[in-house]
């Protein structure tokens, strides 16, 4: 597990240099202001105060900033809300923190190419509600979306529930702007919508997780706004049975906008929600969206709700009132932070297994549940394969902690051996990093290590993360 | 008394989750994480419970600039109360509470008394640079100081309710507490307004004077408890949200008659307009021929059905159209008597409520918040802006 740097050694005249080419207010060096950006969503798995932290205003801020800190060798994390779950803009080797929400404007909505362009500190909810204004969509939907931003979501190639219809950032990213280490600013790929020049740099730049440069702009496919969406929810007797469910629903045509695998622990946290509450009698939901034209949609509803039935679910709840239907999926969309409530710590793991692999999944995670005593809750994405293990540790002891590794070792080693990935969209950050080289094997890690060094020779760009060993402290 | 020691646990369920960002009014004017709540709950913590900050000039400043509007404790999913969390650290750095303490005793008086007193008048008068610049002046006469006692229903009686008319209303908008009380009576129902009751307390929460706050809050759930009212409505969103939710936190060290009178008066809490839209109108309110706009006060956490009741009442309203905010519920940096304070961050949190506001060419604003009320009519002086429980009165009462 990642350690935690408590104590800042901050470099001599860092903020007054940066202020010679900054507007003072841009630039924060005050103890609490450094404390403030010491680790995003996963605070107590790792910390580590930056020694600045800079309110980029523009490409060219974000540009002298990578100047400055090339020539002296600075560590550089870019971070967006601060939302991730992976520790990816955890700033463990001091540095400078570029602060990237105020690079927050739409640039263009362009409805006959349609396509987007914005700065990458815009939030996801804002875009979203900007399209869905002029009837568009942006369907990539991590849960955080009223707070993340678009450039995070590219560098962590961020999905959702909506990635089993829509798939994921990666699936919408057309090019982007990216300030190089050494401070020169590139134009990867573009708006076109079909691309064949050289290599595919910014699908390499998706997922980078700030380590190769820091993402300015994005270039974004969108689509047509769906007119009808309703939600569903089949309880079933056991958690294989859902899972099974999920990838027979596919088999039978219908391709719901969102398909969640919901414990009835989980339920239990969105009937806090929900009126009326969710029946406590299954041992297993999936929660539904289908989304299209009226009539698609009604298909679609029936032909589920017969298969869920016939396949033997003890119920299939539609709901179609949009108020009633969004209460449902904030429900889901506050799990995570929910979860915390009922432990003293939670460790969410983000496996992602080829569907029809999910029912081994989920009856191999029981298993390790129920041999080592730990409350192991798998809400998840499961339309995808996408699950989200989560350990639920009662007390934050050395003992639980070693428990909750072996979990975490035992969940990813089921996942792999299942065919599957250790992470379907949070990315690796600092938290996922010492199973990388179980799924990339050395060959790959050496290759990907020497892409690094390509794009950033003195190791600057967030150093310490993705790579187990952690980078050299520069 | 409240200690910051007590929401210990609860700050451990912060999952850091960074939620609050989306609608902490300070963090989208500035954009920085220092100030929104999360950060703002980890310094008061790292300084004041644990040995990670130093008590500095900085933190006062993060704890001080909050406007207690509670939207993160609204959005926060682990339900962490970061609003009180700031009362307890405000009462932690400035010991007697925010207030300077040379106007103190007239605060105090205001507070306690209510309808600003002879004396206090006096000195709002001759003394204009120690009056919050920005704050409305006092009307002549305040609501309390002609309407007390028993107001009998008009034809059936259906219910029977205890007013308790808020500071600002009383005192700046008698007009308003007027038009409650006839809107009240008019659909049968009795309404007595206590004598003797003091401010809600939210100043002083707002301010740190914890002491004062609980002093309050006693004197004011000893007199509301010995009532046999069948509800006790307000019209005031702010008053509503301390007698629902602070008030029990306040006591909740007190002993078990103090908790569950605190209980029992909670339970009795509404807003006068969901108060009157669900017992339902009895005449139909006056036709105003207006387009008008809703706006939805921050503090509304404390009643589901608070930011829907006004846009029912206004759908009863004959001739009234109304028009949607894009974001009726983004705050307006009034934050109570913040923007008397810290004029440049409300105008910040302000502009965008504007620019929503000026796209619709509405003539008339209703919230039932007394302060955005004050605040969003300084912005739109041709406007009215008024309280929806006064658009209720059926015409022969207007």
């Amino acid at each position: 597990m990642a350690t935690t740097r408590t104590k800042t050694q901050v470099r001599k005249g860092l903020g007054r240099d940066l202020k010679r080419f900054l507007p003072s207010h841009s630039v924060l060096t005050d103890a609490e202001d450094l404390f403030s950006y010491r680790s995003d969503a996963t605070a107590d798995l790792a910390q580590g105060n930056p020694e600045a932290v800079v309110l980029c205003e523009s490409t060219g801020d974000v540009s002298s900033v990578m100047g400055y800190a090339f020539q002296h060798g600075i560590p550089v994390t870019p971070r967006g809300a601060g939302s991730g779950l992976s520790g990816g803009c955890t700033p463990l080797h001091g540095g400078i923190v570029l602060d990237m929400k105020r690079l927050n404007h739409i640039l263009e909505i362009n409805r006959g190419n349609m396509t987007a362009s914005a700065e990458a500190g815009v939030v996801l909810a804002r875009f979203k509600k900007e399209l869905a204004g002029q009837n568009l969509f942006y369907p990539p939907d991590p849960q955080s979306a009223e707070v993340c931003t678009l450039g995070g979501n590219v560098a962590t190639r961020a999905g959702g529930p909506r990635g089993v219809k829509y798939g994921t950032t990666g699936n919408y990213i057309l090019g982007l702007e990216l300030v190089l280490p050494d401070g020169d600013i590139v134009q990867t790929g573009g708006t076109c919508v079909k691309q064949s020049v050289g290599y595919d740099l910014t699908h390499l730049l998706c997922g980078s997780e700030g380590t190769l440069g820091v993402i300015t702009r994005v270039h974004l496919r969108i689509l047509p706004l769906p007119p009808v969406n309703r939600t569903a929810v089949v309880t079933c007797d056991s958690p294989e049975q859902a899972a099974a469910l999920v990838s027979d629903i596919i088999a039978a045509g219908t391709v719901p906008a969102m398909m969640e695998f919901l414990t009835v622990m989980a339920v239990m946290l969105i009937n806090t929600f929900v009126s009326p509450p969710l029946p406590m009698d299954g041992a297993a939901y999936l929660l539904l969206d289908i989304d299209g034209t009226e009539a698609q949609v009604s298909q679609d509803i029936r032909t589920l709700t017969s298969l869920c039935l016939e396949k033997k679910a003890k119920d299939v709840r539609v709901v179609s009132d949009p108020k009633e239907t969004a209460a449902y999926w904030r429900g889901r969309a506050s799990l995570y932070p929910l979860a915390l409530t009922m432990a003293r710590k939670l460790i969410t793991e983000d496996v992602t297994v080829p569907r029809d692999r999910l029912p081994a999944f989920v009856k191999r995670v029981g298993e390790i549940s129920a041999a080592l005593g730990m409350i192991i809750g798998i809400a998840g994405h499961a339309g995808d394969g996408n699950m989200h293990p989560s350990m639920l540790l009662p007390d934050v002891t050395e003992a639980s902690l070693q428990k909750a590794q072996k979990a975490i070792a035992g969940v990813i080693r089921a996942g792999l051996n299942l065919g599957g990935t250790i992470s379907g969209e949070h990315g690796i950050g600092l938290h996922k990093a010492e199973f990388i080289e179980w799924e990339l094997g050395k060959n790959q890690i050496a290759l990907m290590k020497r892409i690094k060094a390509a794009f950033d020779p003195k190791n600057i760009m967030n150093p310490g993360k993705i790579w187990p060993e952690g980078a050299s402290k520069p | 008394m409240m200690h910051l020691s007590r929401f210990s646990d609860i700050m451990a369920k912060c999952s850091s989750c960074a939620f609050c960002q989306a609608t902490c009014p300070v963090f989208q004017a500035d954009l920085t994480e220092t100030h929104m709540p999360r950060a703002r709950m980890q310094i008061i913590r790292g300084s004041l419970l644990r040995d990670e900050l130093p008590v500095s000039g900085r933190v006062r400043e993060v704890v001080d600039r909050c406007l207690m509007c509670g939207n993160c404790h609204r959005t926060c999913p682990a339900g962490v109360p970061i609003d009180s969390i700031v009362a307890c650290a405000r009462h932690a750095l400035h010991p007697g509470g925010s207030v300077n303490p040379l106007v103190r005793p007239f605060f105090r008086s205001f507070l306690e008394n209510r309808g600003h007193t002879a004396l206090a008048a006096a000195a709002l008068r001759m003394g204009r640079f120690a009056y919050p610049k920005g704050l409305p002046l006092p009307a002549a006469e305040p609501f309390l100081k002609t309407h007390r006692g028993v107001f009998p229903a008009r034809g059936e009686t259906r219910a029977k309710v205890a007013y308790f008319v808020g500071c600002a209303t009383n005192s700046f908008y008698p007009d308003t507490a007027l038009a409650a009380l006839r809107a009240l009576t008019e659909n049968g129902v009795e309404v007595t307004v206590v004598p003797d009751l003091s401010c809600c307390g939210m100043p002083t929460l707002a301010g740190g004077d914890l002491a004062l706050a609980e002093s309050l809050a006693k004197k004011n759930i000893a007199a509301l408890a010995a009532l046999s009212a069948d509800a006790i409505v307000t019209d005031c969103t702010t008053c509503g949200l301390v007698f629902k939710k602070k008030i029990p936190e306040l006591l909740a060290e007190e002993n078990d008659d103090w908790k569950q009178k605190a209980q029992a008066v909670s339970a009795k809490v509404f807003e006068a307009t969901e108060y009157l839209m669900n017992l339902g109108l009895v005449k139909a309110p006056a036709p105003r021929p207006v387009r008008a706009t809703y706006h939805v006060p921050c503090h509304r956490s404390w009643s589901p059905g608070l930011d829907d009741a006004p846009r029912r009442a206004l759908a009863r309203v004959p001739e009234l159209f109304l028009a949607e905010m894009d974001r009726p519920d983004a705050c307006c940096g009034a934050g109570g008597a913040y923007f008397t304070r810290d004029p440049v961050l409300s105008e910040k949190i302000r502009e965008p409520k504007i620019a929503d506001i000026e796209n619709l060419s509405v003539s008339m604003i209703v919230t039932q918040c007394p302060m955005c009320r004050s605040y969003l009519a300084q912005a739109f002086p041709e406007k009215s802006v008024v309280h929806p429980v006064s658009l209720l009165c059926p015409a022969d009462a207007v």
